[in-house]
């Protein structure tokens, strides 16, 4: 019998959830789904007492991480905090991969040498600049990811974002959301990019 | 450094599956984001109307007819 090839391999996306980085999540969506790999993230997770079990749990079953710094900043609303969603979970990684003996977590970050201020105890790793743009997350992933035969590349990307973007008006009315980042309309931004990327990545 | 995948390409179905996505919503999606779609979306964007049968028609063509002699005074 012939060897089969690894299942299909999911990617934790440690993203914020605010319009602002509504086009760059889709970028990562679509990013992810061009190398044929399955975004997974939070959204996934309804809200409930258990929550940190079920994002440990999610980040454990996925190979690989991405965790976006990139607005880790104080938000206007009053009390001004800081969002510490995005590094407690790159730590919760960081541990839990260190306990599997791999290191398979990528920072991404828009502003060069900004990761090493705000944390550094991360120095030594290089952080992904993407400088806020897709066509910038979309180089950073081709420069983290390679795949034997299937390569995509940044055009074909692009594609699979334009066309997911297209979609995404009518997979949010068909889910009565209001932003992508709800859990119903995740999965149908992931699906509908999977889609795409079987189609466009030769 | 790169890291180099050697697992199986994930497709539509296996995405699907993965994050719980029920048959018929799949089924949906893929419809959504199907060759149909895409032409009728293109076709939209051209000014063309579906009409029924598949067949297309121009946006012209489905302009309500126009009232004529008695019908057109009793409107006045």
């Amino acid at each position: 019998m012939a060897k089969r090839k690894k299942p299909r391999t999911e990617v934790f996306l440690n993203i914020p959830y605010d319009k602002k980085f509504e086009r760059l999540f889709i970028a990562y969506v679509a990013g992810v789904s061009a190398f044929g790999l399955v975004p997974r993230a939070t959204l996934e997770i309804p809200d409930s007492s258990r929550r940190l079990n079920k994002i440990l749990k999610l980040i454990g079953d996925c190979e690989y991480s991405i965790h976006d710094l990139s607005r880790v900043e104080l938000d206007r609303k009053k009390p001004c905090t800081p969002r510490f969603n995005m590094p407690f979970e790159l730590g919760l990684t960081v541990a839990q991969q260190k306990h599997k003996k791999k290191e398979s977590w990528y920072v991404f970050e828009s502003t060069g040498y900004r990761m090493e201020k705000s944390l550094s105890d991360l120095n030594g790793t290089d952080a992904k600049i993407h400088e806020g743009k897709v066509a910038g997350v979309f180089a950073e992933l081709c420069q983290t990811f390679k795949r034997r035969g299937r390569q995509p590349t940044v055009q074909q990307m692009a594609r699979i974002y334009r066309e997911v973007r297209r979609n995404q008006a009518a997979i949010l009315k068909e889910s009565g959301a209001k932003s992508p980042y709800k859990a119903r309309a995740f999965r149908d931004i992931c699906v509908v990019a999977s889609a795409w990327a079987d189609r466009v990545v030769e | 450094m790169s890291v180099i995948l050697d697992s199986q390409f994930a497709t539509a179905e296996d995405t699907a599956a993965a994050l719980g996505v029920s048959d018929s919503r799949f089924k949906r999606l893929m419809r959504l984001a199907g060759p149909k779609a895409i032409a009728r979306r293109v076709l939209a964007a051209a000014g063309y109307k579906t009409g029924t049968n598949g067949k297309f028609k121009l946006k012209t063509a489905s302009r309500k007819k126009q009232t004529r002699g008695k019908t057109k005074k009793a409107a006045h």
